[in-house]
């Protein structure tokens, strides 16, 4: 008898583990989100001024330093910079830089903080403004619509190709990786912004890509007599190992994620991040969770038929 | 028995349909991403007209003061109407942000070669205060009886009937109640949009109280017409006398008024590394297919930014770019994928063309389900989600493309290459099993 190579049971307790995690850590210190889901504050820093002489004088150049600088002065307040703008009002230059935090325990002290960090005059920077995003239930609303819609489409259509079991594997594989996806990005305190949502979504799709083509190698070699003699769990290993190939799309997603990581932008960053973590998420579901579920699956389907075979009320041990 | 005329008449077809695949290429990469100066108009070609978003562009910035007393739920719904509405523009990462409950602000990038850029990211962010889209019975005083766009309409569209350009308005239940009773107030009624009276109509034409149609003189005027009757029934009222419209950028050591960023370059070159690793990869493991693939991933591109330009939806931004990498590895796998299995089939001791049939055979099965599951999944997506329409559009279009590259064209490509070729396996790069390694095995 071969080993199971599929432990379910540890996958299993794996993933549930972290989703509690998940579940305790959010209820205590909620979401991140970026300023364009969940809204946040802004500051303006007035890069223009009229010098002693009446000069209209910009510190447009200096603007990076700037940005360097208020970051630290965030930081102290608990709060970093989300992104931020260089806008031009009227003849007036602004920076305008953005936290996603909805609030700041000393307001005026930060706007004190900030223009003694970058040297200038107080009236430069203004009050905190409050930012709120169009973001709403709606939106919410549609995705989980969305993600049954998927959820349904890939039952049905793993049902009508492979048998009703491989469409459930198929169902869990996706639900499986939007979960476990979505709970390492919380856990992790990442900022959940639109590209994180795009990078889950395309992430999910791409685990049903894989499996599908996994489900398409196990059904041909199912009915090739070379393989008769294997059981389920080593036509599903050997399934995999002939598509060795779909392993591209896992590798070009990690090098895109590091790349983005070394880009000195705070949400690029924050994407790369989302990228990785949606990365890690698709090949434990991919490889080892899902395989290990439609074996299993598999077993007790298998177990109940030769059940139902036997004659005697002895039950038939695996 | 297949005559000589039939196999000559076969023969003609394939040339006659190489030689007009050729022609498309040739054209359709001319056409897609060539500008070319006709007299004094530019044509920037298809991909030039393709929105950018301001993540990765300068772009233009507007805010609007919100008059009086505003509800939370009445802004967040106004700045979901501007943003969709925007998007419907080809605005698709358009930034909304309500600034302490008493001003919108709405940020989008314009399109980098398209002369007239600047000029429509100006023109859609002026119409976003144009003010209310009503219907009134008088055309000067205060009192008039009105049926307003923000609690009366339930949706809008635009379309072709019988050669007219009509924008048909649907009422609500209160709405077709008030518009009957405006109806029978006056015999003209009068259309404003904030404070201009935009046309009229006479009241005794209307038959039916549940929607009415204005009809429009072109398809184009109805389109911006119809964006500022949405930007008109958005439930806050906005002062377009102190909205404020100006450039920016999102990024340092660039100007407000042009340029693209580090960002932007940096993931046109992550795509363009893709696609030369890709190739380089299939060159290094199948050889002459790379060759064979040029061609069908040359007219996939063009096909792409056609549907793209052609749709208006999409927005180069980070997500857009991450999709096409993506887009592009799915088709790349899918290749690599259906040569791998012409090899095995090889190795197994078949003969080139025995292993180019049973491998595209049973390449082929796996592609169609994988592609059609794909392509229902990101057409359900593109339709649902609206924040990710760009996302799951070139998603969609890629799945679809890579499906008929490796479903169609590249097999197609390979048995004609085959049919000339007498080197067995070699082109291709593959090796058959020899007695020796097999025992070794």
């Amino acid at each position: 008898m071969t080993k199971n190579k599929y432990p379910l049971k540890i996958f299993a307790v794996v993933s549930l583990v972290l989703i509690a995690l998940t579940v305790i850590f959010v209820s205590i210190f909620g979401v991140r989100t970026s300023v364009e889901i969940g809204g946040g504050l802004q500051v303006e820093v007035k890069l223009t001024y009229n010098n002693e002489s009446g000069q209209l004088i910009s510190d447009r150049e200096i603007a990076g330093d700037y940005v360097s600088q208020i970051k630290k002065v965030l930081s102290k307040h608990g709060a970093s910079v989300d992104n931020f703008v260089i806008e031009d009002k009227n003849i007036d230059t602004y920076l305008v830089v953005r936290i996603a935090k909805s609030k700041i325990k000393n307001p005026d002290t930060l706007k004190s903080d900030i223009a003694e960090m970058l040297k200038i005059d107080v009236s430069r920077v203004s009050d905190l403004q409050s930012l709120d995003s169009y973001f709403s239930s709606n939106i919410m609303l549609y995705i989980s619509i969305a993600i049954l819609c998927v959820l349904v489409v890939c039952f049905f259509a793993g049902w009508m190709r492979y048998g009703v079991l491989s469409g459930v594997s198929l169902m869990f594989a996706l639900l499986h990786n939007i979960i476990f996806s979505m709970a390492l990005i919380f856990l992790t305190r990442t900022q959940f912004s639109l590209v994180s949502l795009a990078a889950v979504l395309v992430s999910s799709v791409l685990v049903v890509f894989g499996f599908t083509q996994i489900l398409e190698r196990n059904r041909e070699n199912s009915k090739s007599k070379q393989y008769a003699a294997h059981n389920e769990d080593e036509k599903l290993i050997l399934a995999s190992k002939q598509c060795k190939i779909l392993v591209i799309i896992p590798i070009v997603a990690l090098i895109l994620s590091f790349v983005m990581v070394c880009v000195p932008v705070a949400y690029v960053q924050l994407a790369g991040v989302s990228i990785l973590l949606c990365v890690i998420s698709s090949v434990y579901s991919l490889l080892f969770v899902t395989p290990a579920l439609h074996v299993y699956i598999n077993d007790i389907k298998n177990l109940r038929a030769k059940q139902k075979l036997s004659t005697n009320n002895i039950s038939v041990k695996k | 028995m297949r005559t000589r005329k039939g196999k000559k008449g076969k023969q003609s077809n394939k040339l006659i349909l190489i030689a007009v695949l050729s022609v498309i290429i040739v054209l359709g990469t001319i056409f897609t991403f060539v500008p070319m100066q006709f007299g004094s108009t530019l044509y920037t070609g298809v991909w030039g007209s393709i929105n950018v978003s301001s993540e990765v562009y300068s772009g233009l910035y507007a805010e609007y003061d919100i008059k009086g007393e505003a509800s939370k739920a009445d802004i967040t719904s106004s700045m979901e109407t501007i943003k969709q509405t925007l998007a419907e523009q080809g605005y698709q990462s358009s930034k909304v942000l309500s600034i302490d409950g008493k001003k919108i602000r709405v940020e989008i990038g314009y399109p980098t070669t398209n002369v007239n850029g600047f000029a429509s990211a100006h023109s859609a962010l002026s119409s976003v205060a144009v003010g209310a889209f009503e219907f009134r019975s008088a055309s000067s005083g205060t009192d008039y009886k009105l049926v307003s766009a923000k609690d009366h309409i339930d949706k809008m569209s635009v379309g072709d009937y019988n050669g007219t350009t009509f924008l048909t308005i649907n009422f609500n239940k209160e709405g077709e109640v008030k518009f009957k009773e405006l109806c029978a107030a006056s015999s003209t009624i009068y259309v404003y949009m904030g404070k201009n009276l935009q046309t009229s109509f006479d009241a005794s034409n209307v038959q039916d109280y549940s929607q009415m149609q204005l009809s429009i003189t072109d398809y184009s005027s109805a389109k911006d017409f119809y964006y500022k009757a949405k930007f008109g029934s958005i439930k806050v009222d906005l002062n377009a006398d102190t909205a404020v419209i100006n450039t920016m950028t999102s990024h340092l050591g660039l100007s407000t008024t042009e340029g693209y960023n580090i960002l932007f370059w940096l993931l046109v070159a992550l795509v363009v590394t893709v696609i030369i690793a890709g190739f380089a990869f299939i060159a290094f493991k199948f050889k002459v297919v790379a060759l064979l693939l040029m061609p069908a991933f040359l007219l996939d591109a063009i096909i792409a930014f056609w549907i793209f330009a052609g749709v208006n939806v999409i927005e180069i931004n980070l997500s857009s770019l991450l999709a096409f990498i993506v887009g592009i590895s799915l088709i790349f796998t899918g290749t690599i994928g259906y040569m791998s299995r012409i090899s095995e089939e090889y190795k197994a001791g078949k003969t080139i063309d025995a292993s180019i049939l049973a491998g595209t055979k049973k390449a082929r099965s796996a592609m169609i389900v994988t592609s059609s599951i794909l392509i229902v999944i990101f057409a359900l997506l593109s339709g649902i989600i609206k924040n990710l329409v760009s996302v799951n559009l070139i998603l969609f279009v890629c799945s679809l493309l890579g499906a008929i590259t490796n479903i169609v064209l590249l097999p197609w490509f390979v048995s004609i290459f085959n049919k000339s070729n007498k080197k067995q396996g070699e082109p291709f790069g593959f090796k058959q099993i020899t007695v020796e390694e097999s025992q070794n095995d």
